[in-house]
């Protein structure tokens, strides 16, 4: 009886918090109507695409607390309301999914109407019903799990109309692709153009320069032997620079320890070298299984670099943990710090630039960074093995 | 010589002021930015300029632009531009605009200094000086046309004059005599259907314009 009771708590709690959203709803159908006559006297046009995105919003809510009850995820597939009054509007009419919302709002007013009265008359009902089939006649309770089952139909049918059509999603998908296939094709570019200038300004200048230095020794080697020995020296020192140059860029374009020793070696040979006291923990057989795409390996490895000097340097902690796993669904990297925290994404060139690097790969990133740390990035990298 | 000196690289700049100082010019003005190039050069009005094509702040032709500029405010203003690539437009850009003081050379030949200095004294001069490599692209870019029938003496001939080089220059490099030179020069011309009555620097300006023009196949 207890559990039942409890159970049908809960229930109620989810259709009590739907009926508030019901409520909240029937408080915005006129400003829906409004703005409908606005726009069809083509007045209030711009008013068209912001309740839209009310609109929007609401069914979010609606989704989180249905998610809440089924444990499952809803998906939303909305096109992006932006640009020119012209094209929000024309989107905003367009969606597909304003359609879908206005159907699941017209569902959801007959529901404030027809169905808070059901379980609101089951709670009474089951309370003699059941106490009196369980107290007296040691039986299982029968109406008050009714409630649930209430719940679960509404959040059944709540599902059906909150969910995208599939068209929709496969839209969204293939914008999401677009998107990072665009963004993927110019982190490319920036990132060739960043070697070219590394290239140019740095080893390709000092060469120039050495070279320079040597034509101008070998002149003067004659009349002024010891003036030829200092650019000599001036020389050698700078086919050093250029050397060391060469190597830098080098390693910002594919690390050769990547190449060498695979991720797992290359990223212990970042944890000794940071300055903090790393623990590297791999799982899944990363280390004996056959390797990621270098790809995704340069991109894991980037990341544990990143977040590693960002800890060095701006955390202010001593220690940090970083764990390589494989998974199904290919590799999972995790870094965190024992630092301060707080760090912000925006600034700075470090993170973006990976979070390209990685959404290229039709990966994600989380950045959790809470005021007195820990801080913790965390990539998953999709890939085949 | 006063030169101005116009490179945004701090290293670049130090080894070309020593490299002109040791020969005894004078540096009298030396620029980083692009913006300042054509004021100097209008206030100073060098002997001879040396330009970077890349410079700050958008590091994409601003040098080139720049001498062009310079020599529609002063015409035949001389100005030697560097580059850390062979770029053939860059050098056809400054060519059109009349190829008397003009020179377009690769960053890698200021090392081989003597030949550097040539080159700009060349320019200084009302000269020219091409890098070998615009030529070769030149003479490539004009495979099939009459250039075929020249033999490759004659073509190493056309390329060190292209170049800039005068008669006594190209004698030596080639180890022959400049009586020889004359001659594969005569037969260039003859077979380039170009007018031999040109001499001297005329001569180049005549080649190149041949290089540089819209060509035609031989057939």
């Amino acid at each position: 009886m207890g559990n039942a009771l409890r159970q049908a708590g809960r229930a109620t709690v989810h259709l009590a918090l739907v009926t508030c959203l019901t409520s909240g709803l029937y408080l915005f159908i006129p400003v829906l109507v409004i703005t409908a006559v606005a726009a069809l006297m083509a007045v209030g046009a711009w008013v068209v695409p912001e309740v839209v995105l009310v609109l929007r919003r609401i069914a979010g809510t609606h989704r989180r607390m249905t998610a809440e009850w089924t444990g499952r995820e809803i998906p939303e597939a909305y096109q992006a309301i932006d640009g020119s009054l012209r094209v929000r509007l024309r989107t905003a009419v367009h969606d597909p999914g304003t359609l879908r919302d206005l159907r699941w709002m017209i569902a959801l007013c007959a529901y404030g109407v027809l169905v808070p009265p059901v379980w609101a008359a089951l709670w009474p009902l089951g309370l003699i019903v059941d106490g009196v089939w369980c107290g007296l006649l040691r039986r299982k309770p029968f109406v008050l799990p009714l409630i649930s089952k209430v719940a679960d139909m509404e959040a059944r049918w709540s599902t059906a109309l909150l969910r995208p059509s599939p068209r929709a999603l496969l839209a969204a998908r293939v914008e999401a692709l677009a998107t990072t296939r665009a963004e993927a094709i110019a982190a490319h570019e920036a990132e060739l153009r960043r070697i070219e200038r590394d290239l140019h300004d740095g080893a390709q200048a000092r060469l120039v320069a050495l070279s320079m230095r040597l034509g101008l020794a070998d002149r003067a080697f004659d009349r002024d032997p010891q003036g030829a020995r200092r650019l000599m020296t001036e020389a050698h020192s700078q086919a050093q620079e250029a050397l060391l140059e060469l190597r830098q860029v080098v390693r910002g374009i594919h690390p050769p320890i990547l190449t060498d020793r695979g991720l797992v070696g290359a990223v212990r040979a970042l944890a000794a070298s940071c300055g903090l006291e790393v623990a590297v923990e791999v799982k899944g057989g990363l280390e004996e299984g056959p390797r990621p795409p270098a790809a995704v390996e340069a991109a894991a490895y980037f990341m544990v670099a990143e977040a590693l000097t960002n800890a060095a340097k701006h955390g202010g902690g001593m220690r940090a943990e970083v764990h390589l796993e494989r998974v199904r669904a290919g590799l999972r990297a995790v870094v965190q710090d024992d630092g301060r925290g707080g760090a912000d994404e925006d600034e700075g060139t470090g993170l973006p630039g990976i979070r390209r690097r990685v959404a290229a790969l039709d990966g994600t990133m989380g950045v959790s960074s809470p005021p007195g740390g820990p801080t913790v990035i965390e990539v998953q990298l999709p890939c085949v093995w | 010589m006063r030169v101005v000196i116009a490179e945004d690289n701090v290293l670049l700049r130090e080894g070309l002021v020593l490299l002109l100082g040791s020969a005894g010019h004078e540096v009298v003005a030396v620029v980083g930015t692009a913006p300042e190039i054509v004021p100097a050069l209008l206030r100073y009005r060098p002997d001879v300029a040396v330009l970077d094509v890349r410079m700050p702040p958008t590091f994409r032709q601003e040098g080139l632009r720049a001498a062009l500029e310079a020599r529609a405010a002063v015409p035949g203003m001389p100005v030697l531009v560097l580059s850390q690539y062979v770029e053939e437009s860059y050098a056809a850009d400054l060519l059109g605009a009349g190829a008397s003081g003009v020179g377009y050379l690769l960053k890698d030949r200021v090392g081989h200094v003597d030949a550097f200095l040539d080159a700009l004294e060349r320019v200084a001069g009302g000269g020219t000086a091409l890098d070998p490599e615009v030529i070769s692209e030149l003479l490539t870019r004009r495979r099939g046309t009459l250039i075929d029938s020249l033999t490759s003496r004659e073509r190493e001939v056309l390329k060190l004059m292209a170049e800039g080089h005068g008669n006594a220059t190209i004698a030596r490099t080639l180890v022959i005599t400049e009586r020889s030179v004359s001659k594969h020069i005569g037969n260039v011309f003859a077979k380039l259907r170009l007018s031999p009555g040109d001499s001297g620097h005329r001569r180049v300006l005549a080649v190149l314009a041949y290089l540089n023009s819209p060509y035609q196949k031989s057939s």
